[in-house]
């Protein structure tokens, strides 16, 4: 593998755990949210 | 020990990180904490949360310290691919299991463990066989996140051994006890925030620190042929192969995710486990390639231990702050894991041998189950401390484990779309195949002349049976006969003769093989036809709360309650 696509190919898994995490953060925050408004505990 | 690296952090620093992590986890629990407490919210928080916390606790329990280690050990000893072959077919275990998931979600909406479910479907014998595999593989993961604990304070502080177990084992015990699934899954959200976050900063950090992307030119010679091929055959056979072949085996044997799957709501269930598996795998394989670039580097761990690798390579080119970061994502890998597998013991020895077997489902006291939960834990704790003293092969348990786990495979999952399987069927199926599997995996007899040969034959069939029911999942009955016609085919030439050398992975596929001819065999023939509407009447909640809110269904679940009278006469044909 060239050394552009070794650079990519090691940084893409932090990349995509960074959009991971904004997913999740971002769904619980909005169930939090929805809990709150309801008056219910978020589990 | 790696003298090293030794006494990287102060003993003031690592307490205050110590009770910073296990204190601001045990407020948050503390938020969620009631004084008297749910049993059924105990084991499944209600059947009913969010994608959010599901999806973030099914990640934080899937990734453990010991799948970091792996996965660097897998990228420095077959180079490029090797994370890959770890962290791709671990993340696949989760894929694999939704659909198979949502189909034991829509027979047993309530229930809380497969083994539970086991128990309406067959009875005692099959549920027992499931939850004790169940109790085994959550003690060792337990173990074993005990061991990377006490490893990892060991290295960076000037703590012992010993003393980092113990705290580890207090500090999770601490969060956890009091509100068991329910603080274990909302904490999860926490730790997971925390290894992401880790994650996506200290890996680029190292790699720049380490002078790549230009390492990749002047330390190619250090990597073999094989290391740098993405499609090496050695990395497949001897990491990837393996893993395949316990792809269902521990999503089905793993009581962990039996757990989230009953305690997500149900239409959350698909993008629950996508998420998951992109979560885990990322993570994995990300902090897999520390391996390869130790490998680019010439990068040598002390006393050439593998596990040395991650810690090792924090501590050369990580600053103070940073290494602090990364003791914190490991603590929260095994914290997230630990906490998972003290919920998994306990919610199997309130529901499955308390609820179903001692009281029994219509007699079973909710005040008691909790008490029987929290002694749970406490003596998996005690247990699992008195062995990581002693300090024994984890990976190896774990293999050995995960291969037994193969022989429940076929009978668990048929047992939920197959009306003939009968109790008898899956407990004779499962029993043989453990007799085949134990001789082979410690090699009591050499694999050679014919024996070799009739071990491959079966291995083909096992391989047939995975494949085939990886597809059956997803794409229904008729492609995954064909898929694994085909995959038998393909394979016979490639593994009679030759895979009886690799006796680990001839066992596990012994196992599928044997348990799933035998179940089949037993039941083909048979006129059992299982209702499988009774399931849902015969689990469900233990806890008056919940009982109270939907009689009809209470009602109902204890009058079909296993053992009482009308148990046999609602199953037509089955002759339990």
């Amino acid at each position: 593998m060239s050394t552009l696509a070794m650079t990519l190919y090691t940084l893409m898994w932090p990349l995509i755990v960074l959009t991971v995490m904004v997913v999740i953060g971002y769904a619980f925050f909005a169930d939090w949210k929805k809990a709150r408004e309801n008056g219910q505990d978020i589990i | 020990m790696n003298e090293s690296s030794a006494a990287q952090f102060g003993a003031i620093t690592v307490v205050l990180l110590l009770v910073a992590f296990y204190g601001g986890t045990y407020l948050v629990s503390h938020r969620i904490r009631k004084k008297k407490e749910n049993a059924d919210q105990y084991m499944t928080a209600g059947n009913k949360i969010g994608f959010g916390i599901s999806a973030a606790s099914m990640t934080a329990t899937w990734i453990w310290a010991s799948s970091m280690y792996a996965s660097a050990e897998a990228g420095y000893t077959y180079g490029i691919s090797g994370p890959i072959h770890y962290g791709l077919w671990g993340a696949l275990m989760i894929l694999f299991i939704y659909p198979f998931g949502k189909r034991i979600r829509a027979v047993a909406p309530k229930a809380h463990s497969i083994a539970e479910v086991m128990h309406a479907r067959h009875g005692r014998s099959s549920q027992l066989m499931l939850a004790g595999s169940n109790v085994v593989g959550s003690l060792i993961s337990l173990m074993s996140n005990f061991i990377a604990g006490g490893v990892l304070i060991a290295m960076l502080s000037p703590f012992t051994f010993i003393q980092g177990v113990l705290t580890v084992a207090a500090g999770v015990l601490l969060y956890t006890l009091w509100s068991g699934f329910r603080a274990s899954v909302l904490t999860d959200f926490i730790q997971v925030m925390a290894m992401f976050g880790a994650v996506a900063v200290i890996i680029p950090f190292i790699f720049f620190a380490a002078d790549f992307p230009a390492a990749f030119e002047t330390g190619a010679q250090n990597l073999t042929s094989e290391q740098q091929s993405f499609f090496s055959s050695e990395a497949f056979l001897n990491q990837g192969a393996p893993y395949i072949a316990a792809v269902l085996a521990y999503a089905i044997g793993n009581q962990t995710i039996a757990q989230r799957l009953f305690a997500v709501r149900e239409d959350l269930i698909k993008p629950t486990f996508i998420t998951a598996t992109i979560g885990y795998g990322a993570m994995v394989i990300g902090v897999g390639m520390f391996g390869v670039l130790a490998l680019y580097l010439g990068f040598e761990p002390t006393g050439g231990d593998v596990n040395n690798i991650i810690p090792e390579m924090a501590a050369s080119y990580l600053p103070a702050v940073l290494l602090a970061v990364f003791f914190v994502m490991i603590i929260g890998a095994l914290s997230s894991t630990a906490d998972s597998d003290l919920s998994a013991m306990s919610s199997i020895m309130m529901a499955d041998v308390y609820g179903q077997n001692v009281a029994g489902k219509a007699k079973a006291n909710p005040r008691t189950m909790l008490l029987v939960g929290r002694v749970t834990m406490l003596l998996a704790t005690a247990a699992a401390v008195s062995f990581a003293s002693l300090q024994l092969s984890i990976l190896d348990l774990l293999v050995f484990v995960g291969a037994l786990w193969g022989a429940l495979v076929f009978p668990v999952l048929a047992s939920f779309y197959w009306k003939k399987v009968t109790n008898k069927a899956f407990t004779v199926s499962v029993l043989a195949a453990l007799a085949c599997f134990v001789p082979v995996r410690f090699e009591w007899f050499p694999l050679t002349g014919v024996v070799g040969i009739i071990v491959d034959l079966f291995s083909v069939v096992g391989i047939a049976v995975i494949l085939g029911l990886m597809c059956f999942g997803f794409f229904g009955l008729k492609v995954a006969k064909v898929v694994a016609v085909i995959a038998a085919i393909v394979s016979a030439p490639f593994v009679v003769g030759f895979l009886h050398d690799y006796a680990t992975l001839s066992a596990s596929l012994l196992a599928y093989a044997v348990s799933t001819i035998v179940c089949w065999a037993m039941s083909v023939r048979g006129n059992a036809e299982f209702d499988f509407a009774l399931i849902e009447q015969r689990t469900g909640n233990f806890d008056d709360d919940d009982a109270a809110a939907s009689p009809a269904v209470a009602a109902s679940s204890v009058a079909a309650a296993p053992g009482s009278t009308s148990h046999e006469s609602t199953t037509v044909g089955d002759p339990r």
